[in-house]
């Protein structure tokens, strides 16, 4: 038991403190910044900026207008994939097509990865990015994204996704929860960058050499990993564009966050067995950095249960199995705290909401 | 400063939950829209 107490400390330690450690000292030994820089003029690569969207008719004007909006020298395309919208979603956007700014390409509801394969099929541009219906662009961003790719060495860029949670501006029951959280992933994948390349990118923001498409399976879960991790997989490197940047909300309780953080890490045991070279270190020229990230995010829960489990057994055999024990029923009643305060918030709002009239429904949440 | 830290243990604790309970929720992932 001891051996699993131990063992289980270290690969939490590790995943948590020890990488981290690591990484910022590789970065500050070994940087590697990418050969980022202006374009001549006229010699910009052309973009396609493709936004895959179910039923987002009410967002999508909003969404095409910040994308027309943003400065870029080069040629841009405009490429919306309806995947089965019900919503009229064709009606919503019709003036954008029929002035030639927006593309629209309709295919049967099939998910996420369908769409962007027919986006992408469609798209003539140099350099694709992707994009979601809910966020916004800053202005920046696209000649940020683009200028990454004037080294020939970088074959993606991931934009920054900043959350409103962030700033302490959110009205979320877990904001600072996911905002700490944010804050350090994107820490990660900075310093990740940094030393070659990241282990994936952000949805709602990033950029690929349409070249390096690969079509997506269609049961794909994380388009955003499978992508940029095949590019890094055939040499490329994926850099981390913090100048480039778009805003979204936070999830508005734990319910709705655990469902976004169960798919996302489904996703990543999908991956492993999408692409199990990731698994190889002499193949995957990022091993120790997504084995220490990715597949650590997979073990520490187990992790955790093994040191909860082996403490509590423990706990009568000397003072740090004792204070480890009790180090973690803290913890964990402190979860419990944040539990019950997040179900509070959650219920008094849906009772605020029935309490509304119709029209303000929508603010109450 | 409680509250904080409570909503920063729960977080915690939810997204570590979320990587146990992922394993048996693979099978419905495409149906959930990203």
């Amino acid at each position: 038991m001891d051996f699993v107490f131990w063992i289980s400390a270290a690969v939490i330690a590790y995943v948590y403190a020890g990488y981290p450690l690591l990484l910022a000292v590789w970065a500050r030994v070994a940087p590697k910044a990418p050969r980022k820089g202006a374009f001549p003029a006229g010699q910009w690569p052309s973009l396609s900026v493709i936004v895959a969207a179910r039923n987002e008719a009410a967002r999508l004007p909003a969404r095409i207008e910040n994308l027309l909006d943003l400065p870029y020298e080069g040629a841009r395309e405009i490429i919306v994939v309806s995947d089965g919208s019900t919503d009229r979603t064709e009606e919503a956007i019709a003036r954008y097509v029929s002035r030639g700014d927006v593309r629209f390409i309709a295919v049967p509801a099939g998910g996420k990865p369908v769409a962007l394969n027919a986006g992408v099929a469609a798209a003539r541009g140099d350099i694709l990015v992707f994009a979601d219906a809910r966020q916004q662009f800053a202005a920046a961003a696209l000649i940020e994204l683009a200028s990454n790719f004037a080294d020939p060495e970088v074959g993606g860029a991931t934009g920054e996704l900043v959350l409103d949670c962030e700033s302490g501006s959110s009205a979320s029951s877990i904001g600072d929860g996911v905002g700490a959280y944010w804050k350090y992933e994107k820490w990660l994948r900075r310093h990740e960058s940094r030393i070659w390349s990241t282990l994936g990118a952000t949805g709602a923001i990033y950029a690929l050499r349409r070249a390096l498409w690969r079509p997506l399976p269609a049961d794909t879960l994380l388009d955003d990993v499978l992508t940029p991790m095949r590019a890094v997989l055939d040499g490329w490197r994926v850099v981390f564009e913090a100048d480039a940047m778009a805003e979204d909300w936070t999830a508005p309780d734990g319910a709705v966050e655990a469902r976004r953080k169960r798919r996302t890490l489904a996703g990543n045991y999908q991956i492993l067995a999408q692409e199990p070279r990731l698994l190889i270190p002499v193949v995957n020229p990022v091993w120790l950095q997504y084995v220490s990230h990715k597949v650590g995010r997979l073990v520490v829960p187990w992790a955790l249960i093994g040191l909860f489990a082996s403490s509590v057994m423990l706990a009568r055999d000397g003072w740090t199995y004792a204070l480890a024990f009790a180090a973690q029923a803290a913890f964990y009643a402190l979860a419990a705290l944040g539990a019950w305060l997040d179900a509070k918030a959650r219920h008094d709002a849906s009772g605020f909401a029935a309490d509304l009239p119709v029209a303000f429904g929508k603010e109450a949440r | 400063m409680l509250r904080r830290a409570a909503q920063m243990a729960f977080t915690f604790v939810m997204m570590n939950y979320a990587a146990l309970t992922a394993l048996f929720s693979l099978r419905r992932g495409r149906e959930v829209w990203k």
